[in-house]
């Protein structure tokens, strides 16, 4: 079992291009860093300016910092759905976490439980519907967003949250979440099932108090993530669900088309996006480290 | 009495399962099966003036190729560019995923800052720095016009003004790939050096004293074969995904995207969000020919690389 790889002559040469190669890349890649930094900080400077500083001094320190441009978003950030219904920032910030919590929570309990049951239980189907995931995973339905369109909306999904949350784990036993927890129930022997058996426990026990809690990190990693990305969606409340806009949508509608309409500063703009990252950035520093040791991606094998 | 236990013991366990799966598989039937089997129907049908539909033969599916063959017409551009989109990310990113990822599995200079820092689009939002980003870039009043403005370069010789990058013809594809490019590196960086974490550092030292001594070697010989399961699904979910991403071009542009921008994801959901119902019969039509030829080449590009791709096995 050892693996041996004849190199047949020391190729000095390749040795120097590696070199030469990795410290060009290395000031490649410290470049790119740097350019990362450079809009997060543009943001967090052109908040703290007025209109007529802006114009003056688009990047550098602000002179006095302006923090009319923080109350401006909400007062300005509104989204009127009908002459009757208006929204303001609080009820999209409402909405935000309402469907973050809920579409998170339910995607990853759903998607642990096809995961366990499919990896752990030899069934009738068991295989046929791993290999359906995996098939769903890499063999790609186009256009069938009309069809969807129609489909939601003969069902009332269309335009309703909690339908839509509710109805979000649809393919739940396919796609890189569910390979993650199905790799990860994998490598725990059945031998703690057998434990809580002897004790007098049942299968509901065994997942429960046994696999779940040692399933926890995985999930919780793939929660956060999830979470992260519904609370910067604005894609599904745009085609899905327009009369309940979220902050994503909602700074997507101030910043962007509807900007005259609102008479919004660029500095107002940029206080708003300081203000929609803050739950975003406290969430991912805490779960950080978890999600840089978890985050692995096996092969697809059906 | 045993037999009693056995029997109520498998009732348990059939009713564990049911209660653990029967939602999501519902689900599944009417989301994904039913709503896949209606857009088949759909591409069929036509829906006349009155809103009732009719059976259109094959009518959908050719104007469909007629406008992908027309010269300057939209879909035909919608799929050059999708095609464009994902060369263009085979060829230059992925090289660049995985000699980042090398360096940080290597623990490069300031290793630990790096991966903090790439996260960025993804700890502050996607959303946010999209949006950062065309700010930046877009408008009368964005830094870069201004700098353009200052420094007197990418004017516009009828207007006299800052080219638009967004909204120039020469420009507008290329900043939407700059952009694509620039933001995608985040969750690679984390995947492909936790897949190296995971090689044996054993297997590394063999090689080092069996003559392996520079990164190309170590890549190809080493790292490469033991990460290509990684690699391979990769490659094979971006194959898939070819004509039903939209990117971001959708949230550069919402629904105003000049045509030489479009991608078919962003064609897709421009005539679905506009609420588009006539259109809808040819988008399915169009959905079911691409469908037929990207998923077979997915199926052979997956069944390649499994049989022609490097080993995994330790010989």
């Amino acid at each position: 079992m050892e693996k041996s790889i004849k190199i047949k002559q020391k190729p000095r040469v390749l040795d120097v291009v590696s070199k030469v190669l990795i410290a060009i890349m290395l000031v490649v890649l410290i470049v790119y860093c740097i350019s990362l930094l450079i809009l997060p900080v543009w943001m967090i400077l052109t908040s703290f300016k007025n209109s007529i500083e802006y114009v003056n001094n688009s990047f550098g320190w602000p002179e006095n910092f302006y923090f009319l441009n923080y109350s401006g978003v909400f007062e300005k950030l509104q989204i009127r759905i009908t002459d009757f219904v208006i929204y303001n920032v609080f009820h999209m910030l409402g909405f935000s976490t309402l469907y973050s919590l809920g579409s998170s929570l339910i995607n990853v309990f759903f998607t642990t439980c096809m995961a366990y049951v499919l990896s752990k239980y030899k069934f009738f189907g068991s295989n046929f519907i791993y290999n359906l995931g995996i098939v769903v995973m890499i063999v790609p339905i186009i256009g069938s967003l009309p069809s969807a369109m129609m489909v939601r909306d003969a069902l009332g999904v269309y335009n309703n949250m909690f339908l839509h949350i509710i109805t979000s784990p649809s393919t739940c036993f396919s796609g890189t979440n569910f390979l993650l927890l199905y790799g990860a129930f994998k490598s725990l022997p059945w031998d703690y099932a057998e434990a809580v058996f002897i004790d007098g426990g049942n299968d509901f026990t065994a997942f429960f108090k046994m696999f779940l809690p040692m399933i926890l990190p995985t999930a919780t990693v793939i929660f956060v993530l999830s979470f992260l990305g519904s609370w910067n969606d604005y894609q599904t409340f745009m085609i899905w669900l327009p009369d309940t806009p979220n902050l994503a949508y909602g700074l997507y509608q101030f910043q962007g088309v509807s900007r005259q309409l609102y008479k919004a500063t660029i500095g107002e703009i940029m206080a708003g996006f300081s203000l929609v990252i803050i739950p975003t950035v406290v969430l991912y520093s805490a779960s950080q480290g978890l999600i840089l040791s978890k985050f692995t991606v096996g092969g697809l094998k059906g | 009495m045993q037999r009693k236990k056995a029997s109520s013991h498998n009732k348990v366990r059939t009713l564990f399962i049911l209660s653990l799966i029967s939602y999501p598989l519902i689900l599944f039937l009417i989301f994904y099966v039913f709503v896949n089997l209606n857009s088949i129907r759909m591409a069929f049908f036509n829906v006349k003036l009155d809103g009732t539909w009719e059976f259109a033969y094959f009518d959908n599916f050719i104007t469909f190729i007629k406008g992908l063959t027309e010269t300057g017409n939209v879909i035909g551009m919608s799929m050059y560019n999708s095609i464009r989109m994902y060369l263009i990310n085979l060829v230059i990113c992925m090289p660049l995923y995985l000699i980042f990822s090398y360096m940080l599995f290597k623990q490069c200079f300031m290793h630990k800052a790096i991966r903090i820092v790439v996260m960025l689009p993804q700890i502050i939002s996607g959303f946010v720095i999209c949006m950062l980003f065309v700010n930046f870039i877009s408008g009368p009043d964005a830094p870069l016009s201004m700098l353009f403005s200052h420094l007197k370069i990418f004017i516009d010789d009828k207007s006299g003004m800052p080219i638009d990058l967004l909204y120039n013809e020469k420009t507008a594809f290329a900043t939407t790939i700059f952009y694509g490019i620039w933001i995608s590196f985040g969750t690679s960086l984390i995947v492909y050096p936790n897949a190296m974490k995971e090689i044996s550092s054993e297997v590394i030292e063999s090689a080092q004293l069996d003559g392996v001594s520079n990164m190309f070697q170590e890549m190809f010989y080493i790292i490469l074969p033991l990460i290509f399961p990684t690699l391979s699904t990769f490659l094979i979910t971006g194959l898939a995904g070819i004509f039903t991403e939209a990117g971001t071009i959708l949230a550069f542009y919402e629904t105003n995207a000049p045509d030489y921008v479009h991608n078919m994801g962003y064609y897709y959901a421009k005539l679905v969000k506009n609420a588009n119902e006539t259109t809808y019969p040819m988008l399915a039509a169009g959905g079911l020919l691409m469908t037929l030829i990207v998923a077979p080449v997915v199926i052979l590009v997956r069944h390649l690389l499994e049989k022609y791709g490097p080993s995994t096995e330790v010989q």
